[in-house]
């Protein structure tokens, strides 16, 4: 064999892997982004291009109703709900920045139905180390090169799971947006139940200990997040979006990692700056201030006993941090002021906002002992703090 | 641009390659150097066009102190000193240098030190300056020395810009890289060295992007995201990194190399095992070969000959100003003088150690190595002394081991010592840490056990199997491509 021969052999079967490859992952299509839809396979590793593929679907459905927030929207809250005018999409995003979900905001407004917005603000969206958790997350929005993804070992592999019908351990999502409510059950089996999963990571988690920065900056670029979440505001009040921002019915134990790594003051400050805020834009343009309701309050629905049994489920909390589809239905109703739990969530204003934290702070004490908490729980909470 | 982008594979290198070999053919020797020229500016100036600017002017500079120094005589005695060029020259270099890539630092560590509040410059560090500087230097010493007498400012602007080497290395002399250019072989297309191009180019890809690339989330995410860390999180952080730049920057002179061979150019070797090294005189003898050259040439002797009378002690104090200067050569930050000194240091102690004739085992040698070249490789990923100090302590501190959940069942009696089950690998991978493990098996059988990418090229023989390991190679690492990242020796 010559050199030259060898030279046409390795670029004619490159070349031709290359093609094949594209043309099979294009047939499955794992990430949704084609729509060839073969064998109507279930795509269980959308989790991996989540980003891309809700940024087309919102084009391509073009909603009036969108629900924005991190990993806890996108579980909770079901956008069939009839809060949700037609057609409606859980644009929430696991691990999303406030800057991402006002990108996602804007691309939804500018699909020109958009009517209704539920944004359900977490703290850590204004304190992300990262202000995009993907490079290139703006590309995403303008005609963005979909087929590139063809030539990529990503891809490839998660053809072949998708072919398997794996979804080990990625997050399965509904047509409409939402996270599979049985993939977390499954996930906490795995962790041992709800006491060890709690244990493990998810409620008091060193590792988030960075989430909980005060100065609203994106550590990566050091950007502020506050000015993001504004334009979210002032884009709503300009486009007669009807925007309901709402704080999360997390478990009271978040409550409590939150105050042992920054502290439980700290969190309510960013409550009222936020609602200082839309309360200054709501002045500028001379309308009434969006509706924001607090669901991060003391509440028997908040503090469910956490089962020690590792094959018993909670009824409303998947772990401290999200909560089930189940108690996003029912903050759902009381948005739509159709629910039996009158004395669940407070709607917060520039008058009430001091005496709403004043209050929570004295039912703290009546939920949980949050000294004995932190002794019983020491093991919880890593021990070099 | 990349070396591992699209747009270099597919369009900037085939075109580089054809045009160059098409002028060569048309014997318009003149106008493929100057294409070779062009082409490599393109190269350089796809990032930023404003770095552009710095080098054509770093090379303009030290291109008329040389020939100065070369057309030097005793006429011009009278004027000004040979030697005064040479001084003019290397401050030239370092200055821009020092203003570039260390005025911030000093300006920062001064105002810490005195409570000043002087601003800083805040400028880009521009591309490659490290590199082509270096470069320039030695050529301005051999020139200033008699050793070089390039006169030709086509060709001197090839040897600083020759795009395969011009970002990141390997750091090349004039006397081992112009003859190359000036062989009336070498312009003309062959076909061996464009299959062994090929050959090394795909080893290198499929380093950096498949391997390098890989190790990259975990010791990313381990140092600049996770604020604390278990024992084994610890070792598999500051492990991945260690394989993470061995392979990135392995894998960036590989495709150099193969790129600089599709124009019949021979790149010398940068890397030779260096983690099979069983000391440190070893390992800088293995790993950036051509950086432990120039230091030795360059810093080193010229440290040594200052000396009056050369003793072993004096020898060591050379040694650890060099390595001290190696260490800020990487970078601008207390961090890079740590990882220089703890190297001077290492050499110092293998040198007494030497002295001393005790025979020391060589997988105890071997063992000792690479364990402090990858404890010190922490200070020179880590961004900040708390990120180094994080991971240094979890990596000793023996109260804080978890070990994976589905071993609790079989070593449950390990509890009783304080050993944990869970979360071992929780914050660095989601997936339980199975692909962690496995690819550092693979790693260290790759590095261990098998023949490194050079070893591989001289021994390559042209049969079927290793047709298809291109190809498979090659394949993987264009599909690979899509996860674009820098290489880490570009901010140096």
């Amino acid at each position: 064999m010559t050199h030259k021969k060898s030279i046409i052999i390795i670029f004619l079967s490159t070349l031709l892997m290359l093609c094949c490859t594209a043309f099979f992952n294009y047939i499955i299509d794992p990430y949704n982004l084609y729509g060839t839809n073969f064998h109507s396979l279930k795509k269980g590793r959308i989790a991996n291009k989540t980003r891309i593929m809700k940024a087309l679907r919102v084009s391509d459905l073009k909603p009036t109703s969108i629900i924005l927030g991190t990993s806890k929207a996108e579980v909770g809250y079901d956008p069939n709900h009839q809060y949700f005018t037609k057609p409606s999409y859980n644009l929430a995003l696991v691990g999303s920045s406030i800057y991402e979900n006002k990108l996602n905001f804007i691309n939804a407004l500018k699909q020109g139905n958009l009517q209704k917005v539920l944004l359900v603000v977490d703290m850590s969206m204004f304190t992300s180390p990262k202000q995009t958790a993907v490079g290139g997350l703006e590309s995403y929005f303008d005609n963005p090169n979909i087929y590139k993804y063809l030539f990529s070992i990503g891809m490839l592999k998660d053809s072949i799971l998708t072919i398997m019908g794996t979804t080990n351990q990625y997050r399965p999502y509904l047509i409409n947006g939402q996270v599979e409510q049985n993939f977390h059950w499954k996930y906490i089996l795995e962790q041992g139940g709800y006491l060890a999963n709690i244990k493990n990571r998810l409620s008091i988690d060193p590792n988030q200990e960075s989430m909980y920065i005060t100065n609203y900056t994106y550590k990566n670029t050091g950007k502020k997040s506050f000015p993001d979440f504004e334009e979210i505001v002032r884009l709503s009040y300009e486009n007669n979006i009807e925007l309901d921002i709402v704080f999360g019915p997390s478990h009271i134990r978040q409550w409590e990692a939150l105050d042992y790594y920054l502290s439980y003051e700290k969190w309510t400050e960013w409550k009222k700056d936020i609602v200082i805020s839309v309360n200054n834009i709501a002045k500028q343009h001379k309308q009434n201030q969006f509706r924001i309701m607090d669901f991060s309050v003391y509440h028997p629905l908040t503090a469910e006993r956490v089962p020690a049994d590792k094959n018993t489920q909670m009824k409303y909390h998947w772990e401290s941090s999200h909560y089930k589809n189940e108690l996003g239905l029912i903050v759902l109703d009381i948005l739509m002021g159709n629910s039996k739990y009158k004395d669940f969530g407070v709607e917060l204003n520039l008058e009430n906002i001091d005496e709403h934290i004043k209050n929570q702070a004295s039912f703290r004490s009546k939920f949980i002992d949050t000294v004995q908490y932190k002794k019983n729980f020491k093991e919880y909470l890593f021990n070099n703090k | 641009m990349l070396f591992n982008s699209y747009e270099f594979i597919f369009i900037f290198l085939p075109i580089s390659f054809f045009v160059y070999f098409y002028l060569n053919k048309k014997r318009l020797t003149t106008a493929s150097k100057g294409w070779l020229v062009f082409t490599s500016l393109f190269f350089y100036s796809w990032w930023n066009v404003l770095y552009l600017p710095l080098i054509l002017i770093s090379i303009l500079f030290n291109y008329i102190i040389t020939n100065t120094m070369i057309e030097y005589d005793e006429s011009k005695k009278k004027y000004f000193s040979k030697k005064a060029l040479l001084q003019i020259g290397l401050v030239f270099n370092i200055g821009l240098l020092v203003y570039f890539k260390y005025m911030d630092f000093f300006i920062s560590n001064i105002n810490s030190l005195i409570d000043t509040d002087m601003e800083l410059l805040q400028l880009a560090l521009p591309l490659a300056i490290s590199f082509f500087t270096l470069q320039q230097i030695a050529f301005l010493v051999d020139s200033y020395e008699g050793l070089v007498k390039e006169k030709n400012f086509l060709d001197y602007t090839i040897f600083v810009t020759f795009f395969p080497q011009l970002i990141a290395g390997p750091i090349v002399h004039h006397k081992e890289m112009m003859p190359q250019f000036a062989s009336a072989k070498n312009k003309v297309m062959n076909y061996k060295n464009i299959t062994l191009g090929l050959f090394i180019f795909s080893i290198g890809l499929f380093k950096k992007v498949v391997i390098a690339d890989t190790f990259a989330i975990w010791a990313t995410t381990g140092f600049d995201v996770v604020t604390t860390l278990n024992f084994f999180e610890a070792w598999a952080t500051s492990l991945s990194y260690t394989f993470q730049l061995y392979f990135d920057f392995s894998g960036y002179t590989d495709m150099a190399i193969g790129a600089a061979l599709l124009f019949n150019i021979k790149l010398p070797i940068n890397f030779n095992s260096p983690y099979k090294a069983t000391s440190m005189i070893d390992f800088w003898q293995r790993w950036h070969m051509t950086l432990s050259s120039f230091i030795t040439i360059y810093i080193y002797t010229p440290i040594v000959k200052s000396f009056n009378k050369l003793t072993l002690h004096k020898a060591m104090l050379a040694t650890f100003i060099t390595f001290f200067i190696a260490g800020l050569w990487h970078g601008a930050s207390w961090m890079f003088i740590i990882f220089g000194s703890l190297h001077g240091l290492g050499l110092i102690t293998n040198q007494y150690w030497k002295k001393t004739k005790i025979k020391m085992n060589r997988l105890l040698a071997w063992f000792i190595t690479f364990n402090f070249v990858n404890i010190t490789f922490v200070f020179f990923r880590a961004k900040e002394w708390d990120d180094a100090i994080k991971v240094l302590s979890a990596m000793i501190r023996v109260d804080n081991i978890y070990l994976p959940r589905p071993l609790e069942d079989k070593l449950f009696m390990l509890k009783d010592y304080g050993i944990n089950f869970g979360k071992w690998m929780a914050d660095i991978t989601p997936d339980g840490g199975e692909l962690l493990v496995y690819s550092f098996i693979a790693s260290f059988v790759i590095i261990f056990l098998c023949k490194n990418s050079i070893e591989m090229l001289n021994n390559f023989k042209l049969n079927y199997p290793n047709i298809l390991f291109i190809t498979v190679i090659l394949f993987f690492g264009i599909l690979s491509l899509n996860r674009i990242s820098e290489f880490l020796y570009f901010g140096f």
